[in-house]
Parts: C-alpha cells; structure tokens; sequence
C-alpha cells in the first residue's frame, strides 16, 4: 500500500497536530490511522545510508548471536497493601474474584482464614498479608481503580488462595538484577523473600517458593 | 498467509514470509567476480557465508540503491537433496507487509520462459503484487555455483 505521499506535512497544517479542520479526521480519529501519514513516515526509510552504516552492519552480523545466554525468570506481580510481591508464575494458578472465606471452627487463625470456592472447587485460604505482617489498604488509595483479587497458587499439589488488593500482572526480570534484601526490611518479610526486583523505580519482594510456601502449610496447624 | 513486499523499479512483488529468516539491513557483499551479474556478492551471516541476488537486477535490470528501506531479505532456500540454505535477496522498499489468502491470487495468465519464479498476483488498494516464488528464483546453472555441495552428494 502506497499511497502518494503529501508534498506538505499536512498533519501538522490540517491534522492531530495542527488545527484539526481535515475531513478525514472524523473517521480516522488520528493521523497516525492516516495512509498519507504512515507513507509519509515509509518515505523517511528512502533516505541514503550514512557513511559506515554497512560497515558496521556487516560487522554486526558477521558476529553469531549469544541468545538464550541470559536467564530470565517469569514472575507474577501482586500488591498487598503498599508492598509489592512475586511469585514465580510457574507455581501461579489464577487470579480469581474475591470471595468471603468460610471459616473452620477451631481451626481458622489469624494467617488460615477458612475455605473459599474458586469455580466450584474448595481451596484453602490464607492471608498472606498476615503471614508477612502487611497492614491492609489505607483508603487513601480509593481514588486508584484497582480490584481485589483472590490469587490461587500451587507446588507440589498444594494449593493456596490468597487475597490480594491488586494483581498488577506477568512480568519477565534478569535474574542477575535480583538483589538483596535491605537489611531494614521486617524478619518476616526477610525470611520469605528470595530478594528483591526492581520494578517501575519501585522494587519487588520475589518470594522464595519453597519457604513461602511451607509456612503457609504451618499455618495449617492448630 | 503474509506476504513481505518489495519494489523493483515502479513494481510491487511479494514473498511468502514463511521463507523469511530474518529481514536486515544492507551490509557489505564481498563480489565474486565473474559470477551472474545478479548476485550481489557474499556476506558473513553469523559465521555462514551467505550468497545474496540482487532482485533489482534480476527483476529490472539495475543495481538496488543503498537507501535504508533496501534491505537484504534471507531466506530459507531449499537444496536439490532436500539440503536447507540460506539465501540473500536484495531488494529495496522493503517496508510493508500485506496479509492474504492463497483464493486472493490470482493468475498472471502467461508465464515467462526466463523468469519461472513470477508467480500469482494480488490486487491490494489499487496496485498488483507479483509473488515470487523463492524455490524456482535460481536457475539451475546459479544454483550449483552457490551452492556447490549439492553436486557432491
């Protein structure tokens, strides 16, 4: 597709950044779903290649690739209160709604909250927040649009739910960028915590699964 | 399927991107003299010596500009023994991509004796692209220069 390219920048006489009086501008909402502008933009690539340009692609790619050098690991971001945390997503199930746990008399504490339904199938129910001793939401975030979830995970058969204030998502990190953990952060926090990611300039608590995930088997116990 | 098009003098042609390895930039080609005056030369692709033809000259009969929308298109070309290549295909304009099914082609109605590789064409906002078919791109005489292993099998 190639449209005959203007002559003028009309986008920015008529268009998204000029005073909008074009016709198509109606259906097309921007000029970016322009055919005039993307050919214009198409126009750019016919420009001659600077001095070196192909000498330094050619050493480029006389070089073979070092792919699957870097180990990444794939991690699942929540947020319980002001923390954020992770969990591998391996051992990540669902993000489900949130739901009233059912307490067990004699059993339910203050980490083992009871038994929700997640699709017609019982889980057990924990509060990590709890278990790592986060305070809950302040309302002073009521203005953010988030929505509270039900977060199902699973090792080994085990399977946990556990309410979060948000699930922010999937996220792939460079384990050389996990760190330590500051020395300031509480001993239940430490004791879980494989170290932490930064994120967004804010940094993430990466869980350490086969810890997180006994001492929420511990708070089974009565 | 997708096609990736590019531009030989004023026309449109396409190729499957099924074929298509890796689309980069235009890089120096090492001649080899005497060779068909559509290949453009070798280049080192990550250790391989990769052949490339230039299809401005087959296709129009001038040598492609080095502008930064020529870029070298490599491919997946299969040998006479079933033996996989990497071919280079030099070609300008090569920025745009046009999604199609095999019932959109249709046929050129002749074929020409000395370009067996034009294949079906698509009619896509008001301009026709000539699909080329890689397979047949080489004649056989090029074909055993480039890739000379396929003789001794």
């Amino acid at each position: 597709m190639e449209p005959s390219a203007p002559d003028r920048a009309c986008w920015k006489e008529n268009g998204t950044f000029g005073d909008r009086s074009c016709p198509e501008l109606a259906a097309l909402a921007h000029c970016r779903n322009c055919p005039v502008y993307s050919a214009a933009g198409r126009r750019l690539l016919d420009r001659k290649l600077p001095d070196g340009y192909r000498e330094e692609w050619t050493d480029r790619l006389a070089t073979r690739k070092d792919a699957g050098k870097v180990e990444t690991v794939s991690i699942i971001v929540f947020r319980l209160g002001e923390e954020l945390l992770a969990l591998k997503t391996i051992f990540f199930q669902e993000a489900a709604e949130e739901a009233v746990p059912h307490s067990i008399p004699l059993r339910t504490g203050e980490v083992f909250k009871g038994i929700v339904n997640v699709n017609g199938e019982l889980i057990l129910c924990v509060s990590v927040a709890a278990l790592l001793g986060i305070t809950a939401e302040e309302d002073g975030s009521a203005n953010r649009k988030v929505y509270p979830r039900l977060v199902v995970v699973s090792r080994d058969g085990q399977r946990f739910a556990f309410p979060a204030d948000e699930v922010i998502g999937v996220h792939r990190f460079l384990l050389a960028d996990l760190q330590e953990l500051p020395a300031t952060v509480s001993r239940s926090i430490r004791a879980l915590t494989a170290g932490i990611l930064p994120w967004q300039e804010r940094t993430v608590g990466l869980l350490e699964e086969e810890k997180f995930f006994a001492a929420l088997s511990r708070s089974l116990a009565p | 399927m997708l096609l990736l098009q590019f531009q030989a003098g004023k026309d449109r042609y396409g190729v499957d991107v099924s074929r298509v390895i890796e689309v980069i930039q235009m890089v120096v080609f090492r001649p080899l003299p005497h060779a068909d005056p559509a290949v453009a030369g070798l280049f080192n692709y990550r250790g391989t010596m990769v052949p490339v033809i230039d299809l401005t000259v087959l296709l129009e009969g001038s040598v492609s500009r080095p502008l930064f929308s020529t870029r070298v298109i490599l491919v997946d070309y299969p040998g006479r023994n079933g033996e996989r290549h990497i071919l280079g295909l030099l070609a300008e304009r090569v920025t745009e991509t046009v999604f199609c099914t095999e019932g959109d082609l249709r046929p050129a109605g002749m074929a020409v004796d000395g370009a067996p590789y034009l294949g079906d064409l698509l009619v896509h906002a008001g301009e026709m692209i000539q699909r080329v078919a890689i397979e047949q791109l080489l004649p056989s005489s090029l074909q055993e220069s480039l890739f000379p292993s396929a003789l001794e099998v």
